[in-house]
């Protein structure tokens, strides 16, 4: 009983230290953002082009292009529409999009399932078969199977991402007509068919990171089968199953989350090629048609959310170290 | 002077095909159709995303492709780009001028189910004059009345005799709304028109679904559809337009059969579709007008003999082929030979003159020394980017030092803007040769934000007879003597015209390709 109550006591207060470490880490976000927010309206007032001469081409007479400056709002000076901003975000507005007729707050959160379906997939089946077939590869070293799952994922690093995307489109949905050749349908209006329609972006955007993860895998489990604790674990008579399981994985994993916390950024932004290839109505390819369109409003609104899911990220992995590894405290 | 609705010629189609080059279908004759029938649906697969759907408020070509079927206007373009009267049965024009009076078309419903009149007409060219971007278009305007219920009186400032021209351009129309709606800002109106289709739903950047609007009254004083107006008869109960930005997602799906229509695909994938007995592949030629503008205002090309020997070296035959893979048409002319506007002789020898030796001539008579040429294009047109391309070889082969530079599209336009930085600018006009839109042509060249950054009087004074000469033989004669200033100063290098491929299923029946891809008249027999 005695034992169970020293627990109890230290599990409150290791939640506490959790609580107040992610408190801090969110209130030292807060500037973070904020930082991103002033350099990306910086940035893109800086960068020649407008959305009224993105719109109008060259087909508009200056008069239209000044008449739709003004209807967006563009022909304010620069301190003013920024703090417009601003001021609209403190009330948790992100302001109009110029182009699409929208909130920006609309706008994203009705491409975000599109593109957290097709990361969030990936990263799935990036893991599930990144991680196997990286500690296969390091525990049969320099065996048949080493070179066939080593250069296998070379491969899969090196074909770019939409080629394989057309690839796949032709041979699936063309040629053996078993998946659509693009479109999203909603998980919740069917869910089967929002799984046809994932499957091959999933796949076009997971290949690449399978062959990463599972190269960095190999690395880090080798790097680990070699340490002497697990020297200790096969000398007092372990099998090798326990001894790479229980022992050397649970280490070996640390600097894998490292990477599988980048890795859903680095799938995000993938997305945006896939998006584009597959016509996902994705948060990535808004973002991108935005930055082509200048569309401000959009691209400051679509570069804040991709902050914040960053540094969400970052703290969730900071958080599951210590779970991994006890040394690890919030401090 | 009074104008009235015509009979549409029952040869319309025929001609549409065959006038001009507006068309060719490729793979089997159009003729050859099953009969139309009312039912199913079609999914039209486009490159961009529409921006609005208050038509009021946009010119651009993915909005004016879906917009198109769901609003009309009170005098529209034909086939052949001319005015037609639509909403607006007949007009009158005073004596002097200045007074356009229209009679609307009686029973035409609103997709709310109101009927369409005068006070509707009226209130929507009153907040068109207040919110569109092309909203110049009305600028001569003093007044609006609807002394009727069928009437709606328009009074100008001043003569205008191409005053019909703009109220009828498709580029930035002026949609007739419900007048509950005219009150509203740019982009906040309920999408309520007249036209065969009424919104059902709309996804930004993924789709616009439309479904078909039983009540429309299709216009009886015609026989048969006619460029943006006619008789139109809706079909197809739904048709959905659907971004689908890669040209592979798109060829893609209409392999599939996901997509009925799709538009704008690349001319070698379309050769090689064309021998699919499933398919049917449209070639729109001309569909733009390839245009390099020259600065006037920077070194090198501030100096005529450099811009004439420039004029001289180019083989336009040559680029023109290899930037739009083979689909193009040469012709000096800055209108398509279809429309009125048109004159070839001026500029004709100047155009493709493949004359290297005559170009060295000039370039050492201007005392040419090896100063860069900038030549500025964008990395979002491919094959303005592939003309600059070979325009850089073509120079380079006749001793000039040339720098291309490539921007996003919206850097380009701005770099446009600049006086400095650019010698040549690679464009491809799109929406304004093709409606026969003499002043949308011009317009670059003249007043003080002219594209060449050299104001010429010349040009100021023509461009004025051009708007508001008081018969088409004279404006004509305005745009003969621009089209000769331009060649004879160089403000522009005239390249080919480019083509435009559709594909369709086989089963999608009495689809013509038009400058919008009209589901109209269009049925499917899956």
């Amino acid at each position: 009983m005695v034992g169970i109550a020293v627990r109890t006591r230290l599990c409150a207060w290791g939640g506490r230290r959790l609580a107040r470490y992610v408190a801090r880490r969110l209130i030292s976000a807060v500037p973070v953002i904020f930082a991103v927010t002033f350099i990306v309206f910086l940035v893109m007032h800086l960068v020649p082009g407008d959305p009224a001469l993105a719109l109008g081409g060259t087909e508009a007479s200056p008069a239209e292009i000044a008449q739709m400056r003004h209807q967006m709002g563009i022909d304010q000076p620069l301190v003013v529409q920024l703090l417009a901003w601003y001021e609209h975000l403190l009330r948790g507005d992100l302001g109009q999009s110029l182009l699409l007729g929208q909130s920006v707050i609309q706008s994203i959160l009705a491409r975000v399932p599109v593109t957290f379906s097709l990361a969030g997939c990936s990263l799935v089946v990036t893991v599930a078969a990144g991680i196997p077939f990286g500690i296969a590869a390091a525990v049969k070293r320099n065996s048949w199977i080493d070179q066939l799952i080593m250069g296998t994922a070379l491969l899969g690093l090196s074909v770019p991402n939409f080629w394989l995307g057309l690839m796949l489109i032709y041979l699936f949905a063309v040629a053996l007509g078993w998946l659509p050749s693009g479109g999203y349908v909603p998980l919740f209006q069917d869910p089967a068919q929002w799984l046809r329609s994932i499957i091959l972006p999933t796949i076009s955007l997971s290949l690449m990171q399978i062959g990463f993860i599972a190269r960095m895998t190999r690395s880090s489990v080798l790097e680990v089968l070699g340490e002497d604790y697990l020297r200790t674990a096969r000398a007092k008579g372990l099998s090798e199953r326990i001894t790479v399981w229980k022992h050397a994985l649970k280490n070996a994993m640390i600097p894998i989350l490292t990477v599988v916390g980048m890795l859903f950024g680095l799938l995000l932004g993938g997305a945006v090629v896939i998006e584009t290839v597959y016509a996902l109505p994705g948060a990535g390819r808004l973002i991108v048609t935005g930055i082509l369109r200048r569309d401000y409003p959009v691209i400051q609104g679509g570069l804040m959310a991709t902050a914040v899911v960053f540094v969400a990220l970052n703290l969730l992995v900071d958080v599951l170290y210590a779970y991994l590894d006890p040394r690890v405290r919030y401090e | 002077m009074e104008y009235r609705r015509r009979d549409a010629l029952s040869r319309r189609e025929v001609l549409a095909l065959a006038a001009g080059g507006t068309a060719a279908l490729l793979s089997r004759p159009i003729l050859a159709q099953a009969a139309p029938k009312v039912g199913g649906s079609a999914v039209v697969a486009m490159q961009s995303h529409v921006t609005s759907l208050d038509w009021q408020m946009t010119n651009d070509e993915a909005s004016r492709n879906v917009n198109s079927h769901i609003y009309e206007l009170l005098v529209t373009r034909d086939e052949n780009m001319k005015p037609l009267p639509d909403l607006a049965e007949r007009w009158r024009v005073s004596p002097d001028g200045k007074l356009y009076t229209f009679t609307l078309r009686q029973g035409v419903l609103f997709h709310n189910g109101k009927e369409l009149t005068s006070a509707d007409a009226k209130a929507s060219l009153e907040r068109y004059g207040r919110i569109a971007p092309d909203k110049a278009i009305l600028g001569s305007v003093d007044s609006i009345a609807a002394p009727d219920k069928y009437t709606v009186q328009i009074t100008l400032k001043r003569a205008l005799p191409t005053f019909i021209e703009q109220l009828s351009s498709p580029r930035n129309p002026a949609a007739i709304i419900p007048a509950e709606d005219a009150g509203k800002e740019a982009g906040k109106s309920s999408f309520i028109g007249t036209g065969p289709y009424q919104l059902d739903k709309s996804v930004p950047d993924a789709y616009v679904s439309l479904r078909r609007f039983d009540r429309y009254q299709a216009n009886q004083n015609y026989t048969k559809r006619d460029g943006f107006g006619g008789r139109k008869t809706a079909y197809l109960q739904a048709v959905t337009f659907r971004v689908v930005p890669e040209s592979g997602g798109r060829v893609a799906g209409l392999q599939t059969g996901e997509y009925d229509l799709v538009d704008n695909i690349p001319v070698p994938v379309a050769n090689r579709l064309a021998s699919d007995p499933k398919l049917k592949v449209y070639r729109v030629l001309p569909w733009g007008m390839l245009v390099e503008y020259v600065n006037c205002a920077f070194p090198p090309t501030n100096n005529l003999d450099v811009r004439r020997a420039m004029q001289a070296a180019l083989n336009i035959d040559q680029i023109s082929r290899i930037a739009t893979d083979g689909l193009y048409q040469l012709d000096s002319g800055y209108q398509y030979a279809k429309f009125p506007y048109y004159v070839k002789g001026p500029g004709n020898d100047l155009y493709d003159q493949r004359n290297a030796a005559h170009a060295k001539e000039l370039l050492a008579k201007a005392g040419y020394r090896g100063e860069t040429l900038a030549l500025v294009t964008n990395s979002d047109f491919e094959h303005l980017n592939k003309a600059t391309i070979v325009i850089g070889d073509q120079l380079r082969a006749i001793g000039m030092k040339v720098d291309i530079k490539v921007y996003d599209w919206p850097t380009s336009l701005a770099k446009l803007n600049d006086s400095a930085g650019w010698n040549l600018w690679s464009d491809s006009l799109g929406l304004a040769p093709s409606v026969g839109d003499a002043i949308g042509v011009m317009r670059r060249f003249t007043g003080k934000e002219n594209f060449q950054k050299s104001e010429d009087a010349v040009l100021d004074s023509l461009f004025a007879d051009l708007t508001t000469g008081p018969t088409l033989v004279a404006r004509r004669e305005a745009f003969r003597k621009m089209q000769a200033r331009v060649y004879d100063q160089v403000y522009a290098i005239r390249l080919g015209d480019e083509g435009y491929v559709q594909a369709s299923r086989s089963w999608v029946n009495g689809f013509v390709p038009y400058r919008v891809p009209r589901m109209w008249d269009a049925w499917v027999s899956k």
